[in-house]
């Protein structure tokens, strides 16, 4: 017990002295490490999904001015742009059409239904 | 067919054929021309007074438990000690409180509480229509008070009071012969037909053609008598809430963006879809699951 005591405390006491005797080496090398953190923190700019999600919600607002819109058309909008921020192009591409596929569908409901003929089933008559 | 000279002549002529055509037209302008908020009402109600043969007409009020036995007898039960009373209670309290300025919701309404019987109706000066939870708010910020909010909540409360007070009065919406309240009718019976959401249904798609059919586990109601109960204590919300509050929550079920509580599009399918269950008590609040 006292041998392994005196063992940790000789080690804690090399490491303290061989840092501050490295100083200067250590010095050296912290940009490259902050160089290396921030290579792992970038995350692709998803460019061309931003440009699809601004077409998504084009579309939902298209449905939307003829009260077409979808219930989860934009959760759909709001998630793609998330997935953008964690730099999940491919989440955020596929959010993004399934949405514009929402939108598009929506306002094509809505001016189907415009002018509507009462259900064959009921007859005013 | 008759031979003349080498020419056929047809038995039925060209005048007899043109006559069938302006019969065939007169016909269907004189049935456009015919359809009115009464006739309207008229077909629906036969629609399912037909489908329902055996439901006697008064009882279109009590929604799925019109054809929902097993619900009926559970709904019964719940009937005897209505979770909605607390409601009522608290709904009391609020139409008696004074408000800031010393005035009370009587001021208002001195014809109050017994008047839910007299919503929905058109607002000649407004041109709208005014419904019941709108016209409170409207007295509230009259006065000086916070309106209160249109789905959950004190408007709860106040609406089981007033409908309660209102309980055995008859639903009595009328469109007057006025363009605007036409327009708002008309507008919120296409609402009723119309298509919307993922799912493309209508109201009419579960409540009309439907009706006492299963959707999942639930027997769907019958849009006849839909209104007289609200508000509702919905076991499901656990709480007593609006009629804004269920369309809002059948939109959602099809999968359409709802639309805003009391905006034009839910007061107008309010307006028309009270209007067919004409001639029905009202007998709010009510428990529903």
């Amino acid at each position: 017990m006292k041998k392994s005591l005196f063992i940790g405390c000789s080690l804690l006491v090399a490491f303290s002295v061989g840092c501050t005797a490295n100083q200067t080496a250590c010095e050296k090398t912290a940009p490259e490490k902050e160089a290396k953190m921030m290579a792992k923190k970038a995350v692709p700019s998803c460019t061309k999904e931003v440009a699809l999600i601004q077409h998504a919600d084009e579309a939902r607002k298209k449905a939307g001015s003829v009260g077409g819109e979808w219930r989860d058309t934009a959760k759909f909008i709001k998630q793609a742009h998330a997935a953008v921020k964690k730099g999940d192009c491919h989440k955020a591409e596929v959010l993004a059409n399934k949405a514009i596929m929402e939108g598009n569908l929506g306002y094509d409901q809505a001016m189907s239904q415009k002018t509507i003929k009462m259900p064959k089933y009921f007859n005013f008559k | 067919m008759t031979v003349i000279k080498g020419k056929k002549m047809n038995h039925i002529s060209k005048k007899t054929i043109v006559g069938l055509i302006v019969f065939g037209l007169s016909a269907g302008i004189s049935s456009i021309a015919s359809a009115s908020p009464e006739s309207d009402a008229k077909a629906f109600q036969k629609y399912f007074t037909d489908r329902f043969p055996q439901v006697p007409y008064d009882d279109f009020m009590n929604g799925a438990y019109t054809v929902d036995k097993a619900g009926r007898e559970n709904w019964e039960a719940i009937e005897e000690f209505p979770p909605y009373e607390p409601f009522i209670d608290d709904g009391q309290a609020m139409w008696e409180k004074p408000f800031k300025n010393g005035k009370t919701y009587a001021s208002c309404f001195p014809d109050g509480p017994a008047m839910a019987h007299k919503f929905p109706h058109w607002d000649k000066e407004k041109k709208m229509v005014m419904t019941l939870p709108l016209a409170l708010n409207n007295c509230l910020e009259a006065n000086g008070e916070k309106p209160m909010k249109y789905k959950k909540g004190d408007i709860n409360k106040i609406l089981s009071y007033i409908t309660y007070q209102s309980r055995g009065n008859k639903t009595n919406v009328v469109v007057p012969n006025d363009p605007d309240a036409i327009a708002a009718y008309e507008d919120g019976k296409k609402f009723y037909f119309q298509r919307r959401g993922q799912l493309n249904f209508s109201c009419a798609s579960c409540h009309m053609q439907n009706a006492g059919m299963k959707l999942r586990s639930e027997i769907l109601s019958p849009a006849f008598g839909h209104t007289t109960g609200f508000p509702v204590y919905r076991s499901k919300w656990g709480t007593v809430g609006t009629l804004h509050r269920r369309f809002t929550g059948c939109n959602k079920q099809v999968r359409a963006k709802p639309f805003k509580a009391q905006g034009p599009e839910y007061r107008n399918l309010e307006y028309f879809l009270t209007a067919m269950s004409n001639g029905l008590e009202l007998n709010g609040p009510s428990a529903r699951k």
